[in-house]
């Protein structure tokens, strides 16, 4: 994406308002004219908010079940059972600013995999960006990562298993 | 403690095969060795970024963590040995942090600058604080905010209800069971709690 976040959500929130503006009209064709009346202007009324309804319920669904997805939820909440099947290594990283995934929550999940006595690091870098500090250059993460896939890299052409 | 042969003389205190964690691990150098030469597996706990880079880059486990916030990550007695080596003069939460380390660990082994070395007495007694190999830093610009003895520390010990199951003196990775307080620059005590 060469456009800037900025002006992408102007045209968003231009189309936004434009497919607003169609329904005006949409509503004159739906209940037609004195002369011709089509559909009764109480059904368009409950209809169109039922289906604005609907279509944000729908969506809520969607992106709560990121929000709200817990791995534990039918083990009662423990996580470390929720785990205990896992057998690769795990690498954790979060930022300390990041509201969304703060670091209370990654340090559960490193708890839960030392409980299940897993290969696991955990790196909290102190960054003020907020949630979306996963997408800047940071040069702590970056080398975090980089350092941790390259190990990944040369155990796999060295022929060990990784 | 950069120094390989003092490592080396700590590395022996610990079994092979050991699940080992390793408060304040630097940059992984004792780990790897240990993970190398000795079988054991385990993490390191480090806040410093430039040291959880080097240990990622090892190979070795570490966890980013600010010791002073306490170890309430770990399960008690999850650890066969949990290791503090030059870390004790770092923590503002220093006699916690004993405590801790013997409730997570079967066994604790930690080992710290002497402060009671007889270079240092010189130093002192000529009324200057001590700038040596071991302690190479002025006392304006010193990381270490504990400053203290082998003796100062088995007395700690005490007071904590600890079972020193061995102690010494280390100097130039040699093993010092006499005079340790006087004649050793590194302090080394193996601990356990009271039963």
């Amino acid at each position: 994406m060469s456009m800037s976040q900025e002006t992408r959500g102007m045209w968003l929130g231009l189309l936004g308002v434009a497919i607003f503006a169609v329904t005006l009209p949409m509503t004159r064709l739906a209940t037609g004219t004195v002369d011709a009346p089509q559909l009764s202007p109480w059904f368009v009324t409950w209809g169109r908010a039922a289906l604005a309804g609907l279509l944000s319920i729908a969506y809520l669904l969607i992106t709560r079940a990121l929000d709200y997805f817990d791995p534990a939820r039918t083990l009662g909440g423990n996580l470390t059972a929720a785990l205990a099947k896992a057998t690769c290594k795990f690498l954790l990283v979060s930022f300390t600013t990041d509201w969304r995934f703060s670091p209370a929550r990654s340090r559960e999940m490193v708890r839960a995999l030392l409980d299940n006595k897993r290969d696991v690091s955990y790196a909290e870098i102190d960054a003020p960006h907020g949630h979306d500090a996963f997408l800047l250059d940071d040069a702590r993460y970056m080398h975090v990562v980089r350092s941790y896939f390259d190990n990944i890299a040369q155990a796999l052409a060295s022929g060990a298993s990784a | 403690m950069s120094e390989q042969v003092n490592l080396n003389a700590i590395a022996r205190l610990v079994p092979e095969g050991s699940r080992v964690l390793d408060l304040g691990c630097g940059d992984g150098a004792l780990l790897d060795y240990l993970q190398k030469n000795r079988q054991c597996t385990g993490y390191g706990v480090e806040i410093d970024d430039q040291n959880i880079q080097a240990c990622i880059q090892r190979g070795v486990n570490v966890i980013q963590l600010n010791l002073d916030e306490g170890l309430a990550m770990f399960a008690d007695q999850s650890f066969d040995v949990v290791l503090q080596i030059d870390t004790l003069q770092h923590l503002r939460n220093a006699e916690v942090m004993l405590r801790e380390t013997v409730r997570v660990g079967q066994t604790g082994i930690l080992a710290f600058p002497n402060f009671a070395h007889w270079p240092n007495r010189m130093s002192i007694l000529t009324g200057r604080m001590p700038v040596t190999k071991r302690l190479p830093y002025q006392w304006y610009d010193t990381p270490n905010i504990r400053v203290g003895t082998y003796a100062d520390f088995a007395q700690l010990a005490a007071k904590n209800n600890l079972n020193i199951v061995d102690s010494f003196g280390l100097q130039e990775g040699e093993e010092v069971r006499m005079w340790p307080n006087l004649m050793a620059g590194t302090a080394v005590f193996k601990l356990q709690r009271s039963r």
